[in-house]
């Protein structure tokens, strides 16, 4: 649910206040971001996703129903604003997926994420994390990351349940193979 | 969660513990939402317009109503071809009644 604070904030919106977004905008920039960032791959764009969907959330704060979690209104805004971004783009970029590849990599990645700890890992994770599927670096990201239930991905994403798994089970299998074929550690 | 999945989420953590945020987004966002109308606020100042004008409409409708129902039959109580005569009239302003608790109580716009 909604924390108080989110609710006063919302109702002063509605109320005419509009510096009251600001809260709002405090509070789910960065989630916002780091939802975008993992689909649409470039920064400049990213911030437009976070820029536009908090713009359209702000226009239909009226439609938004307190039954439900704030930041899962927003993130499926920000989720459609970066699929639509992508569609309209058309990126010429290929992204690399394992899905075909029997080869359980979990054993080898154990093993070698001993040595993560002497490089860049940021630096390392962010190549692989563009070099994934928009989708699968998404649900990948809201699973470990932000901890989202399957259940929340499905209300942000608007993804079946048994799509998200799939997802998932690809989204980790690219991620353990990326992360030995992809990266000098 | 095994230890590859506690291992993968420790190294998302670990490198997304600061999501770099342009620090001007907040401010390009306030900026654009303060030159926009709120047409939530003025569709509900609207709304609240609405109602009130459909009831004073539907309270003078039934006013008037009564006023015709009881100036009519007094007169012509034992004139009932005359009276028929009103029919109409009578029955159109039922109708409009109708239309208009309909549109009070029934039009969800109107709910909010």
């Amino acid at each position: 649910m909604n924390t108080v604070s989110d609710n006063v904030h919302i109702e002063k919106v509605l109320s005419g206040d509009k510096e009251a977004f600001r809260y709002l905008i405090k509070a789910y920039q960065s989630m916002a971001y780091s939802i975008a960032i993992s689909m649409v791959k470039n920064e400049f764009s990213a911030n437009d996703v976070v820029q536009n969907s908090f713009i359209r959330a702000y226009k239909a704060l009226r439609s938004y129903r307190s039954d439900a979690k704030f930041s899962t209104w927003l993130y499926k805004i920000v989720v459609n604003e970066s699929l639509k971004l992508l569609k309209k783009n058309k990126r010429s970029q290929e992204f690399i997926t394992y899905m075909d590849d029997p080869f359980d990599y979990s054993t080898s990645f154990n093993q070698a994420i001993k040595s993560f700890e002497l490089k860049d890992k940021k630096t390392q994770i962010n190549k692989i994390m563009n070099l994934m599927k928009p989708k699968e670096a998404l649900i990948l990201k809201l699973y470990y990351l932000h901890e989202e239930s399957i259940a929340q991905i499905e209300k942000i994403t608007g993804f079946t349940t048994s799509n998200i798994k799939v997802l998932l089970h690809r989204a980790r299998k690219s991620f353990l193979a990326l992360s030995i074929k992809h990266n000098t550690y | 969660m095994n230890k590859t999945d506690q291992n993968i989420q420790n190294l998302l953590v670990e490198s997304y513990k600061k999501q770099p945020v342009d620090s001007q987004i907040e401010d390009q966002i306030m900026e654009t939402i303060s030159t926009q109308k709120n047409y939530g606020l003025l569709l509900k100042k609207a709304r609240q317009k609405a109602k009130i004008g459909l009831l004073v409409s539907l309270i003078l409708l039934v006013i008037y109503f009564v006023k015709i129902y009881t100036d009519l039959t007094t007169p012509i109580r034992y004139k009932e071809p005359e009276l028929r005569a009103f029919y109409p009239s009578i029955f159109t302003v039922i109708v409009v009644c109708a239309i208009y608790f309909e549109m009070i109580f029934g039009a969800k716009l109107l709910k909010k």
